[in-house]
């Protein structure tokens, strides 16, 4: 199993200054990691990074997740290199390889197909560690390089994230019995890797509540003596 | 994803706070995953958040 130190990470969206306030919302009430996802009409996934970073100075700061097909590698690397200058060595990389096709025609792109989309992450996951892990890298990043997250759930991205990644993030949209199974094989392609590479895990829907009253006292959270207590 | 397929799936997570807590500790223990990730929508909050993150910490 992993030894990797629990930590928790929120995905927001909005104008920069709701980023920048939804970052320092994070940081108070106790998140690792802010990230913003990348689309088309959403905030610009790596510029916007910037203000939310100088907004919440503890945090950690990423994407879920870059689509590797909009992008090509020596000129991404420049830029995440800028951007973990910029914010003190705080960035996480992510990688993934797209599956909005009206996103890559909107921006006059061309649509690979999966197993395509999925050599591009390879591509870029490799280059990118290759080219910030270089001294000699203008701009030259703080970390060298960036842990680089690779997130899919398919048997390609899951392959490539076991040899490829630093953080693989599981994105099941199937029963918690699909999630074991996709976590099964990452470990299997993984191998002797499998223990050093973090597992992540996106909640892609929180509807979850304060009860009003403590379930195991009945008393209202504020009066419950309880430690266990879910709304201490 | 429309809210009643995403019922029953285990990137959804629904109830009672310490009820979610558990439902991610379990995650954690049997199949070691360590960093969580959620995404900020209308139908959380920040409080809700806050509660979640003590709970599990």
């Amino acid at each position: 199993m992993t030894s990797h130190p629990l930590r928790f990470g929120l995905v927001v969206a909005g104008s920069i200054s709701q980023l920048e306030e939804s970052a320092r919302r994070a940081e108070q009430i106790g998140f690792d990691v802010v990230l913003l996802p990348d689309h088309l009409g959403m905030p610009a996934p790596l510029l916007s990074l910037l203000p939310m970073a100088e907004a919440a100075p503890s945090l950690r700061v990423g994407n879920m997740v870059l689509d590797a097909p909009f992008y090509r590698p020596a000129l991404l690397a420049r830029d995440l290199a800028a951007v973990d200058a910029a914010t003190g060595g705080r960035l996480e990389i992510g990688l993934g390889a797209g599956h909005a096709e009206e996103e890559f025609r909107a921006a006059g792109l061309p649509f690979p197909s999966a197993g395509a989309r999925v050599d591009l992450v390879v591509e870029h996951a490799v280059e990118i560690r290759r080219l910030l892990s270089d001294p000699g890298h203008s701009p030259a990043p703080v970390q060298t390089p960036p842990p680089i997250m690779i997130a899919g759930m398919g048997d390609r991205m899951l392959t490539a994230a076991a040899r490829h990644a630093d953080i693989v993030a599981f994105l099941s949209f199937g029963t918690r019995e699909h999630l074991v199974e996709r976590v099964g094989f990452f470990t299997d392609a993984a191998g002797d890797r499998a223990a050093e590479v973090e597992r992540a895990f996106t909640f892609m829907q929180v509807a979850s509540t304060i009860p009003t009253t403590c379930p195991s006292c009945a008393a209202p959270p504020p009066a419950c003596p309880t430690t266990s207590c879910a709304g201490r | 994803m429309p809210d009643d397929e995403l019922r029953g799936k285990v990137t959804y997570l629904p109830g009672p706070v310490e009820e979610a807590a558990d439902r991610i500790r379990s995650l954690h223990e049997t199949l070691g995953i360590t960093y969580f990730t959620f995404i900020m929508s209308p139908s959380v909050t920040f409080e809700t958040l806050e509660r979640l993150l003590a709970a599990l910490r």
